[in-house]
């Protein structure tokens, strides 16, 4: 049976399901090239290191924009922000934050931060690190997805425009429909092959959000303030990680409630936990303790969601 | 199996208010009933009440924060 | 294969940050086994993250090991899976049983100290072994009962099922301190029953007493710091204990702010760097 011998409705569905394969063929073959054989080992304590493989360069800008203003180096005049009076990019360690501080020395929109090529710059060591873990594309992942971009745009233009030629040689001009099942193939095509992570940077979000699952449960506890770049881990680090690890939406709720209304608008992404260019499979459900999965242990009291402990050893 | 029934007892008297009445009433009837061996019998008639009473607390606390 | 000891920090949802922010501190990290059988994929797929930056041992809590019943091996098999997608350091379980009849205890109970669940456990362990590939570390429990149908102290059992199974002993220092307390034994002669190169792992952990004024005992509850005696005790193990130890700092809640705990942390280094110190002076 030859598919360029069916009717033009026999051929459409036949070409659905043609570009179906194709596709998922793509995204297949995407993911298992993309996936490392070893878990990446990367700094999970770094809340701009995940912000940015969560949800790139902005979601950093907005982080530190954030922590800079509950630590009062940072602040809010209307719907602008301007660095303290008594701070200094000098009281900072980290370059972006550093470099926020020297952006908005005088008041500025917010709007302006994600057109600035120093805080671009401030935020490539982010790019780099998660490169070389290969969680999100380095030149070689890119060249990779253009050369399997490449096969699928040939299949999928070289059946369907062999059936346009047909249909034309044949008289008939009703293939609009075909050119348009066409280019909507090679669009999705294109959205498949070039997902901002790679599928190790897929997967280790979603472990960052299920590692840090507590946090959300927390969040109505965390006060603003005292947001410090140290590593110790403590109470101030928290609304930093909440937001980098699940976005601005997460601090609803907490000391820095504040947050999704400083961005709304000001730049087209949603800052929703989830908004990482179409490829987030982690779906914010897995990190919300409802769908922990509680343990059925007879002795694990207190341990839904991974984590009470053993309540004590006997006793 | 003469083993198992003891740690049966014992689960039963730990976690079931009722059974642990009933035991704490007739220790050696609950006991015989439960099918003990005559030593177990003995051993369980001279339980530690006061261990008893507080594990039998704390399994219903934790019981209760499990919820 | 680590030849230092190490110290590390019971794995809980609400110390993620903390712990994952101070792993320059912190050696390695004990996970409760229980709270992944039932897990998602992408649940248990995160642990093997965590497992890429930084040690991680499985806490196992509902297998009954030291029981006359057979452990279900069903269990262990979800203990296995764990392990072959964990690649834990090490996995440990405990001296305890935990359902009988059907009946669901709910929590780690002692048994009845005899001839049945010595031979139980050996038979539990040995088949532990067939089946996870590993054996695993035996924890000693605490206890608020003497467990009736006893026939010979804590000491001599816990140290015939490690010495015949030829497994190690995950030793609980503050269980043993509740239970020395309870049940008014030397703690100091209960080490000496163990053989040193058997005791491979440590726990440490806070309580409170409960209790009628008259009726008082030490409830390990894991929800207070470490008291001293347990420290005094690390030290004495850090000077009989073969090296390396795995030590870990158990909290359940009561969370207090994670330096905090890294000090505690730091106080158990300092034990065992002392009694290595006094084993390493009686050696020469």
């Amino acid at each position: 049976m030859n598919p360029f011998d069916f009717t033009g409705p026999q051929f459409l569905l036949f070409y659905i399901i043609f570009a179906g394969l194709v596709l998922s063929g793509l995204a297949f073959w995407r993911r298992r090239a993309e996936l490392s054989p070893s878990t990446p080992r990367i700094d999970l304590s770094d809340p701009y290191l995940i912000a940015f493989l969560r949800g790139g360069e902005k979601e950093v800008l907005r982080v530190a924009t954030v922590t800079l203003i509950d630590r009062g180096l940072l602040v809010r005049d209307g719907p602008q922000i301007k660095r303290a009076e008594d701070a200094s990019p000098d009281s900072v360690r980290r370059p972006i934050e550093r470099a926020l501080l020297n952006k908005y020395a005088r008041a500025g929109k917010v709007s302006w931060m994600f057109e600035d090529d120093g805080l671009s710059k401030a935020c490539e060591q982010y790019a780099v690190t998660l490169q070389r873990a290969r969680l999100i594309p380095d030149d070689y992942v890119y060249r990779a997805r253009l050369v399997r971009l490449i096969i699928a745009t040939f299949l999928l233009t070289g059946v369907g425009f062999t059936k346009v030629m047909i249909a034309i040689e044949a008289g008939r001009t009703n293939v609009g429909f075909l050119i348009v099942l066409i280019i909507a193939s090679l669009v999705i095509a294109a959205a498949v092959s070039f997902p901002r992570l790679t599928e190790s940077g897929r997967e280790m979000i979603e472990d960052v959000q299920s590692l840090y699952r507590g946090l959300r449960n927390r969040a109505s506890s965390m006060n603003a303030g005292g947001a410090s770049p140290t590593n110790a881990g403590g109470a101030g680090v928290e609304p930093m990680m909440l937001a980098a690890v699940f976005g601005m939406g997460a601090l609803a709720g907490s000391g820095s409630s504040y947050a999704e209304g400083l961005f709304r608008g000001h730049d087209k992404r949603r800052s929703n936990s989830c908004a990482t260019d179409g490829d987030c499979g982690s779906s914010c459900s897995s990190s919300s303790s409802s769908s922990c999965s509680a343990s059925s242990s007879s002795c694990s009291s207190g341990s839904s969601c991974g984590g009470g402990g053993c309540g004590g050893c006997g006793g | 199996m003469k083993d198992s029934r003891l740690e049966t007892f014992l689960a039963r008297i730990y976690v079931d208010q009722t059974a642990r009445e009933r035991f704490l009433a007739d220790p050696r009837g609950e006991a015989t009933k439960a099918g003990l061996t005559a030593q177990q019998v003995e051993d369980v008639v001279k339980i530690d009440r006061d261990g008893l009473e507080l594990l039998a607390a704390s399994l219903e606390r934790k019981k209760h924060n499990r919820r | 294969m680590a030849v230092r000891d190490r110290f590390g920090l019971g794995w809980r949802a609400k110390l993620a940050l903390g712990i994952l922010s101070n792993l320059d501190r912190i050696d390695i990290v004990e996970v409760i086994a229980d709270d992944y059988f039932r897990a998602s994929h992408r649940e248990r797929r995160a642990l093997r993250t965590l497992a890429a930056q930084t040690p991680v041992t499985l806490h196992g809590v509902s297998l009954g090991m030291a029981s006359s019943v057979p452990v279900d091996t069903k269990r262990l098999d979800q203990i296995a899976r764990l392990c072959d997608e964990v690649e834990p350091v090490s996995w440990s379980e405990h001296l305890a049983f935990v359902r009988g009849g059907g009946i669901e205890i709910g929590h780690l109970a002692a048994p009845p100290r005899s001839a049945a669940t010595v031979s139980g456990a050996i038979a539990n362990l040995r088949r532990a072994r067939e089946i996870v590939g590993v054996s695993p570390q035996m924890e000693n429990v605490a206890t608020l009962i003497d467990p009736p149908g006893s026939d010979r102290d804590e000491a001599t059992w816990v140290s015939q099922i490690i010495r015949d199974s030829e497994s190690d002993l995950l030793l609980d220092l503050h269980n043993l301190h509740a239970n020395s307390v309870n049940f008014n034994f030397d703690p100091i002669d209960y080490i000496s029953h163990i053989p040193p190169e058997q005791i491979s792992a440590i726990h440490l952990a806070g309580g409170k007493w409960i209790g009628r004024p008259n009726a008082r005992r030490l409830l390990d509850d894991h929800l207070h710091d470490v008291p001293g005696p347990v420290y005094q005790l690390l030290e004495d193990v850090g000077a009989r204990a073969t090296p390396p130890l795995t030590v870990i700092l158990e909290r359940d809640g009561n969370f207090p702010p994670v330096e905090w705990l890294l000090e505690q942390l730091d106080l158990a280094r300092r034990a065992v760097a002392r009694g290595r110190a006094r084993r390493s002076a009686a050696a020469a």
